[in-house]
């Protein structure tokens, strides 16, 4: 069995291998291979019921694993959980917390349960989480009069309340109003620039694609895809370009697609599509980087775009693409881990991960 | 993959923040600290509070009753063993739903994931809901028959004006603190009764309800079975006589009766077997609760 375990290092945080669930005959989650790095902003997606919260419980020890196992931080969780979850401050679904203590008095509880020492002595501990979430002024309000927003926040403050190493976050955004999920991406990515690693489960492809820099896709319990953001992201961007006139547009698309025979394989595919103002435009599948060598072979011929767009892919047209067909197809075991980096191939830039900024 | 290997490849834990202070990580520190951590809970907590009113109320009234109605004074033993037929039916109930609602309650409302991956394990946190129950059971216990006590005594005295000093005379006290004792054993067993169902439930409900259950029905049996039994002959008329033998409820009194009854050969043997029964439903009940404890996916 050794020899087909995934190759982890010093750095990687969490290593799944061959992780399975079943219940009765729905597989749950099915040969589940995952690596996550140290330091990452770990964006794991899937549909509703694609087995992201199975494999959260998985991970924590709330569930036992039909098949496989979870490793963190160098652990087998089935034999040393307990010292795992010292290390990690999870949310898994909502937030549940006992309904007739203060939001303070829950922390508390929290705290002594986390093996931290009981009494005044983490009162400073306590102050700072709440002032984290920015709870402070609600602290001793009864949790059951707390809105949904403030739930998930006493839950982040409970998750980070030992300073653990690792922050698991089953959908924190999940009923949030906008305000509140950008509140809740701020804090992720304040706690990235801690150098927490943190795996965030979600649905909400716009809030991962801003925050996180690696994501898996699961699809019906199946992993789909594994990959730095930008990687992923690069696949899926394109060059729109815009001629004046259709004689112009036909002359463009030719001498594009007589490029590509003559050695351009940057350029993947090349379509006529509308834009949004219902003018004609060719979609070039490239990275945006090729923008100004497509301006070029356009002006050696003579033809001058009246529009050049680079665009950026996008994790929504990706997480469409791969879980929209059938996931039997796509389902990648352990080729996904062959797009693992090691720590040293993450650039840096990628590593602090926050795509909104680069 | 050997330990040995696994073991290597283990990733330093980074520090903590210095504002971040942990206490002793040992079993039993843990488990102690989770005691408190129940202990808090209950206080904090309405329902608790409710329990301990209504049980002070009742040995208030049953204690001023008896002053009050004996014509003789008062002795220690009678006062003890009303407030400890009080605690086995008023305090029972009590505990049943204190027991019921600290274990159940985590499924219901879905804590019980919050607690179970802070890192105690499992059963840690069994044992530390069994702890706080105890704890509950001893202090309620003592309190009361304290009060009790001190009840009885301030009515005897508004009723014959005369202080009765001997009543707290020493000679009755190894057998009325084995008598505390064992209320207190009693009212454990049915603790962890309504803990094993509130486990196996999920619910306090199911521990409430099917613990109080068990407690009526065992009465029933206890005088149903012997009759029925004297109606047959035979080794089934032996077997269903000597059932009752083995239900918790005979094997209470049993006990209780006879810390209080002077000591001979008979009642020794009577009161070693009504030990090792009650023994032996704590550990099935405890028992049976880590075992599902430890293999159930936690999945509300």
């Amino acid at each position: 069995m050794s020899e087909t375990l995934p190759q982890y290092n010093g750095t990687t945080v969490i290593s799944t291998h061959r992780l399975t669930k079943v219940y009765g005959k729905l597989v749950a989650v099915n040969d589940l291979h995952l690596q996550v790095m140290r330091g990452d902003v770990f964006g794991f997606l899937g549909p509703n019921g694609s087995g992201k919260t199975t494999t959260i419980r998985m991970l924590l020890g709330l569930i036992r694993p039909t098949a496989g196992r979870a490793v963190l931080f160098g652990m087998d969780n089935a034999h040393q959980l307990p010292a795992i979850l010292q290390r990690i401050g999870a949310i898994v679904e909502t937030p549940v917390f006992y309904p007739y203590l203060s939001g303070l008095d829950n922390l508390r509880v929290i705290a002594a349960s986390s093996g931290m020492m009981s009494g005044p002595s983490n009162d400073q501990r306590l102050a700072e989480v709440l002032e984290i979430v920015e709870l402070q002024s609600y602290e001793k309000l009864t949790y059951s009069k707390y809105s949904l927003g403030m739930k998930q926040r006493l839950g982040i403050a409970a998750a980070l309340l030992a300073d653990p190493e690792l922050v698991l976050l089953d959908e924190p955004t999940n009923g949030l109003d906008p305000v509140g999920v950008i509140e809740i991406r701020r804090l992720i990515a304040r706690l990235s620039e801690l150098g927490k690693t943190i795996f965030l489960s979600s649905h909400m492809l716009h809030e991962v694609q801003q925050i996180c820099n690696r994501v898996a896709i699961l699809q019906k319990g199946n992993l789909v895809q594994q990959g730095n953001v930008s990687d992923l992201l690069r696949e899926g961007e394109q060059v729109e370009v815009r001629m004046d006139n259709e004689e112009d547009m036909q002359s463009a698309l030719y001498f594009l697609q007589q490029a590509r025979e003559q050695g351009a394989n940057w350029i993947r595919t090349i379509n006529m599509a509308q834009n949004r103002r219902g003018q004609a435009t060719l979609v070039i599948d490239t990275p945006q980087m090729h923008a100004s060598e497509i301006n070029a072979i356009l002006a050696r011929n003579n033809l001058f775009a009246a529009e050049i767009h680079p665009r950026e892919g996008s994790l929504e047209a990706l997480f469409l693409k791969v879980t929209t067909p059938s996931p039997a197809s796509l389902h990648l075991g352990m080729e996904a881990l062959a797009d693992v980096p090691g720590p040293e191939s993450i650039p840096e830039a990628s590593r602090s991960g926050k795509r909104g900024e680069q | 993959m050997s330990a040995s290997s696994q073991q290597e490849q283990v990733i330093p834990a980074l520090p903590r923040t210095q504002t971040v202070v942990m206490g002793r990580q040992g079993f039993f520190s843990v488990v102690l600290r989770l005691i408190g951590v129940e202990l808090y809970k209950l206080r904090c907590r309405m329902m608790s509070k409710v329990l301990a009113i209504i049980a002070i109320l009742a040995t208030i009234i049953s204690s001023a009753l008896v002053a009050w109605i004996t014509p003789d004074p008062l002795e220690l033993t009678n006062v003890v063993t009303l407030v400890a037929q009080t605690l086995n039916i008023v305090g029972l109930i009590l505990i049943i739903i204190l027991a019921g609602t600290i274990v159940g309650g985590e499924y219901s409302v879905g804590t019980v994931r919050l607690m179970l991956t802070r890192g105690p394990t499992r059963a840690q946190y069994l044992f530390a809901k069994l702890g706080a129950i105890l704890t509950c059971i001893v202090t309620g216990v003592v309190s009361l028959t304290v009060l009790g006590s001190i009840v009885a005594v301030l009515f005897g005295l508004t009723k014959t004006g005369v202080s009765q000093f001997n009543f707290f005379a020493g000679a009755l006290a190894p057998s009325l603190v084995w008598y505390i004792l064992a209320t207190i054993l009693s009212l454990f067993v049915y603790g962890a009764m309504a803990c094993c169902l509130s486990v196996l439930g999920k619910t306090a409900a199911a521990g409430v309800a099917g613990t109080i259950l068990w407690w009526v029905v065992e009465g029933l049996v206890d005088n149903i079975l012997p009759w029925i039994g004297s109606l047959s002959k035979g080794l089934l008329s032996d077997f269903l006589k000597a059932i009752p033998d083995y239900l918790i409820g005979r094997n209470i009194s049993t006990l209780a009766q006879n810390t209080l009854a002077e000591s001979d050969s008979t009642t020794m043997l009577a009161s070693l077997h009504a030990l090792l029964v009650l023994v032996g439903y704590l550990i099935l009940f405890i028992g049976l609760a880590w075992w599902v404890n430890k293999r159930r996916d936690v999945i509300n």
